[in-house]
């Protein structure tokens, strides 16, 4: 699909435009809304934004998977494309499912306690409480 | 002696949980004393280098210099005095498993030679401590713990976007080839980089215009995890920021900005916590004070300063510790944290201790903290930076007005409660403040060790690849 590109430095600035857009609307949704959940799901999608930035930027269509198979023991960059970020990147999939089960577990327990799961009707901390 | 067992016992000593589940209280302190052991151990073997390489340049890097060998020991000394603290109060595995991982956090943040390690360690850390913070399992617990990940979000996703453009400019996360090679990238790119690891640390490091969450996670948390916060957390970031900062070598301008938002840290949180009648607001706040003249202190890049930030940081850890340890006696009985307590009762060992503490945390002689904040405005005063030593001085006033008011608070009110402190705390509160005395009344020690940590801090003292 990416050959229609011609070209990687064009493919690299397309995924960066559509990445950083993807990245500013996310970061804009987590100033405006209200709702926890919504929130966080708006930290997910940046997230997911950076991911593909960064992925997607390493992409070179004319390489293989950096995978070693019979016949290819060693990483030969002449060949594969970089595995760093793929390796990078699903390390920071984990953690953010992680983070993210956290974060709504607590929303959840938020929730039952008060019946809200609203940010600005979050008044429970402060001087006089 | 390897450095990965500061990473790998822990962790053992988690997934070996089941088998001690009923004893987690004691495996606890074991496990910090053993760590405390090993890091003092490490003192005639440094520089320590540590690598577990895959296929070079695939490889995790640990690195134990004069200055994260310091703060090491230091964090390793405050977990192992947390830890006896809760001895008494028995089996909580939640505390157990969130400070176990808080001390894997901060250990490889400031051990870890490559940014991406950085990053694994820095959620690590944030993860235990949103844990931590929620502890209490109440609407207050909860509400903090949820502020925090929000902040927490922010500060890891700008971390992630500065890293993945250092790998996408030079190709290299080791630390030590980022240092080389980052003067060959175009300088727009250099400070948006610096900008995104300054917002992810900055947060975290709780500066300036970046810190408006903190007081209210140290409200809605224990008292005894602000100790944790507040000697350790906060102070790992500080660190690895700084620690770049000195590596990359930035423009003096950049760190002008650094020691500016220093200035307004400490000025903004001594104000505040003036304003403050809630004792762990209060502290919070104290707390970004101290961050704010060791983040003013350190941006100058010089060896004597850099010498007496670090002199800061280590006092300031332990008089902040005994401070919300006591505290976390008072809440635990009044099940209140409001600056009226200290009304309410008669302890005089307790209230001593909060006195003496508080001398320290303020910089009256003979305690340690005087030595660090005297060396500081030394320091300054041979750089003729004389605004910054009128400042500090003239906000300190804010900070012994503030303090004074709480411990005055000890001799108000009738008809007062007599509250039994167990030997085992008072030991250890007494301990922490002897050591503070100690350290107040015999400097030189541990002057040098600060004098030779920074002056490895500051030689950007490195390995690349």
């Amino acid at each position: 699909m990416f050959d229609a590109f011609g070209s990687s430095a064009l493919l690299h600035q397309a995924i960066t435009l559509l990445c950083f857009i993807i990245f500013g609307v996310a970061l804009f949704g987590v100033l405006v809304k209200k709702n926890l959940f919504n929130i966080f799901l708006a930290f997910s999608i940046a997230e997911a934004a950076l991911f593909l930035f960064f992925i997607g930027n390493h992409y070179a269509a004319q390489l293989q998977a950096p995978i070693l198979f019979e016949g290819l023991s060693r990483f030969d960059p002449a060949v594969m494309v970089d595995p760093l970020p793929q390796a990078m990147i699903l390390t920071t999939i984990v953690i953010g499912i992680a983070v993210l089960a956290l974060a709504l577990t607590f929303v959840i327990r938020y929730y039952k306690l008060t019946g809200h799961m609203r940010i600005d009707e979050m008044d429970e901390l402060g001087e006089d409480r | 002696m390897s450095l990965l067992y500061f990473v790998l016992l822990p962790l053992l000593a988690l997934f070996l949980m089941p088998l001690y589940r009923k004893h987690l209280h004691i495996i606890s302190v074991m496990l910090n004393l053993t760590l405390l052991t090993l890091a003092l151990t490490c003192t005639h073997t440094l520089p320590m280098v540590e690598r577990v390489a895959v296929d070079l340049p695939f490889a995790i890097t640990f690195v134990l210099e004069r200055a994260s060998w310091l703060l090491l020991t230091l964090f390793t000394l405050i977990m192992s005095l947390v830890s006896l603290y809760h001895l008494r109060y028995g089996n909580d595995k939640a505390l157990f498993v969130a400070s176990t991982m808080l001390g894997v956090g901060v250990s490889g943040l400031i051990l870890s030679h490559d940014l991406f390690n950085i990053y694994i360690f820095f959620e690590i850390s944030s993860i235990s401590a949103y844990l931590l913070t929620a502890l209490n399992q109440d609407v207050k617990a909860y509400g903090g713990a949820i502020r925090y990940m929000i902040v927490g979000a922010f500060a890891s996703l700008f971390l992630l976007l500065g890293i993945m453009l250092i790998y996408l400019s030079i190709g290299v996360l080791d630390i030590g080839a980022i240092a080389e090679r980052f003067g060959l990238i175009e300088p727009r790119l250099q400070f948006l980089i610096l900008l995104s690891l300054f917002i992810g640390f900055g947060i975290k490091a709780e500066l300036f215009g970046l810190n408006f969450w903190v007081a209210d996670i140290y409200q809605a948390s224990r008292s005894s995890v602000g100790s944790l916060f507040s000697a350790l957390l906060s102070k790992s970031y500080l660190f690895v920021l700084f620690h770049l900062t000195y590596l990359l070598h930035v423009s003096p301008s950049q760190l002008f900005f650094l020691g500016l938002i220093g200035a307004l840290t400490f000025v903004a949180a001594e104000f505040s916590a003036f304003k403050s009648h809630e004792s762990k607001r209060i502290f919070a706040f104290s707390t970004l004070g101290q961050i704010g003249i060791i983040t003013l202190a350190l941006s100058y890049a010089d060896a004597m300063l850099s010498a007496a930030a670090l002199m800061l940081i280590l006092t300031h850890a332990v008089a902040k510790t005994a401070l919300f340890l006591a505290l976390d006696l008072l809440e635990r009985h009044f099940h209140s944290s409001h600056s009226t307590i200290f009304a309410r009762f008669h302890a005089p060992f307790l209230m001593g201790i909060i006195a003496l503490a508080g001398l320290s945390l303020l910089g009256i002689p003979p305690f340690a903290g005087f030595v660090a904040k005297l060396s500081i405005l030394t320091g300054l005063a041979s750089l003729e930076a004389y605004g910054a030593v009128a400042l500090i001085l003239l906000i300190s006033l804010i900070e012994a007005a503030y303090l004074f008011r709480l411990l005055t608070g000890f001799r108000q009110g009738t008809g007062k409660e007599r509250l039994y402190v167990a030997w085992s705390h008072k030991l250890l509160l007494g301990f922490m403040v002897l050591l503070l005395l100690g350290f107040g009344l015999m400097p030189e020690p541990l002057l040098q060790l600060c004098q030779a940590a920074a002056a490895s801090m500051l030689g950007g003292n490195h390995v690349p690849l």
